[in-house]
């Protein structure tokens, strides 16, 4: 059989396959306005990242295996990589909590997208990467601080973003003056 | 052979009696006007079985006339699978105009892109000019709609039952044409009844497929709404989204400079 057929049979065992799994049904938890707003109202994790950076670094706990608490300085950089680990999970947590907040704010813009949607597809997949790479590189003992600034700055990205689609919906809202028309247009979508 | 030519030919008249039956329901059920372009697929594609029961009757299975047929009935019959896809895609979509004018770029350069795949990967033999082209479109409708459903799961965008089963049936029925061409471009004087047959069987399951949802689904079933907000309500987001976010940012700002600080 050649390489060509092979290919095309593939291709199309890996729709199929992908088919499958974008197939099964929506989970229809959909973010309600007031779930959104809470969910910016809530404490944000990483503003914490100065105090979890500092905790990170060797020099702040160096002084115990000068002293002959070798052990004991071990113990504390332990807990405290864990604790950054629990820091991580809480920030991807908060981070995923602005992505769906935004695809609400995109699925609501009835005539305006103002968030380059590829790019956040793209930071994303950055976010999520990141963090796997973060949890690794902590779990090893390795010195994260650069990898934590990097999705502090992907954080900051999102809400700059969020920003700019809502105040062009708020701006839009203004502006049409029959604005519940557009709300209504739920009404006649696709039965 | 004899064999499989009965046993094609049954299936043949299984699948025009269901795709009667398919029809019978869409009318029933008025989804003629909600899906006008799946509608007429499934008319033409009971037209096309009558065309190929009458010209196989007159000039035999192998004939270049029967060959002829076939492939410029087909050609319509894809156009209009085509189309039926392309409703499904802008009834998911279209209610979201933001969504649907980004979700629009990207069908269409997913199409593009696999079309040029099918085209490049193709070889280029008159005589499977109209075999490959048909694979290429069938691959690029499974793109398509594959590309879809992972478009509005990202996006938690609602799907009605029915248009699940449709993109569900035409992405089977796709792949599985794709795969049976490809075997049918190695072995094509051995597979030429199997190909037929099996085209017809594949054919059939989707159309079982569709029948199930248009039983199961009815016109008066109200749509899933998905963030329909009051104008108050929205008016009040959009406001306090804008608070807080300011807050979130001028928060951020510091950020770098308490690390600073701190390293």
């Amino acid at each position: 059989m050649s390489l060509t057929i092979i290919l095309f049979i593939l291709l199309a065992v890996l729709l199929i396959g992908a088919l499958l799994w974008a197939a099964r049904p929506i989970d229809h938890t959909v973010l309600s306005t007031d779930a959104v707003l809470t969910a910016l109202t809530e404490e944000h994790h990483y503003c914490r990242l100065p105090k979890i950076l500092q905790a990170l670094q060797p020099e702040d706990t160096a002084f115990l295996g000068s002293r002959g608490f070798t052990p004991l300085r071990n113990q504390i950089r332990a807990e405290r990589r864990r604790i950054a680990l629990l820091y991580l999970d809480e920030l991807q947590r908060e981070y995923e909590m602005l992505l769906k907040a935004s695809r609400v704010v995109a699925a609501m813009a009835p005539e305006l997208i103002a968030m380059d949607e590829a790019e956040r597809f793209k930071l994303n997949l950055r976010f999520a990467l990141g963090c796997r790479y973060l949890r690794w590189k902590l779990r090893l003992g390795l010195e994260p601080q650069r990898a934590f600034g990097s999705l502090s700055e992907m954080s900051s990205g999102m809400a700059l973003r969020l920003e700019m689609a809502t105040t062009h919906i708020g701006e839009h809202a203004a502006l049409n003056s029959d604005y519940s028309s557009i709300l209504d247009e739920g009404d006649d979508w696709p039965q | 052979m004899p064999e499989t030519l009965n046993l094609r030919n049954a299936a043949w008249a299984l699948t025009t009696t269901v795709e009667l039956i398919l029809l019978i329901y869409l009318v029933r059920r008025r989804f003629f006007r909600s899906h006008p372009f799946f509608s007429a697929y499934i008319l033409i594609a009971i037209l096309q079985s009558l065309l190929m029961a009458g010209t196989y009757g007159i000039w035999g299975f192998h004939s270049y006339r029967a060959w002829l047929i076939f492939w410029l009935s087909q050609l319509v019959v894809v156009t209009t699978r085509f189309t039926a896809v392309v409703e499904v895609t802008r009834r998911i979509l279209s209610p979201f105009s933001g969504i649907w004018v980004l979700g629009r770029r990207i069908l269409i350069a997913v199409a593009a892109c696999v079309l040029a795949y099918a085209a490049a990967l193709s070889k280029v033999y008159w005589y499977r000019l109209a075999l490959n082209v048909d694979r290429g479109v069938e691959l690029a409708i499974a793109a398509v709609i594959v590309a879809l459903l992972l478009f509005a799961r990202y996006y938690g965008l609602p799907v009605n039952p029915l248009d699940r089963s449709l993109c569900i049936g035409f992405c089977l029925y796709s792949c599985f044409y794709v795969i049976n061409d490809s075997f049918f471009e190695k072995w094509v004087n051995a597979y030429a009844s199997l190909w037929s047959f099996l085209d017809i069987l594949t054919f059939l399951a989707s159309l079982l497929i569709w029948i199930g949802a248009a039983r199961a689904d009815s016109v008066t079933v109200p749509a899933r709404k998905i963030a329909a907000v009051s104008k108050e309500e929205y008016g009040r987001l959009s406001t306090e989204l804008n608070v807080r976010l300011r807050h979130l940012n001028e928060r951020l700002d510091r950020v770098p400079h308490s690390e600073d600080q701190h390293t």
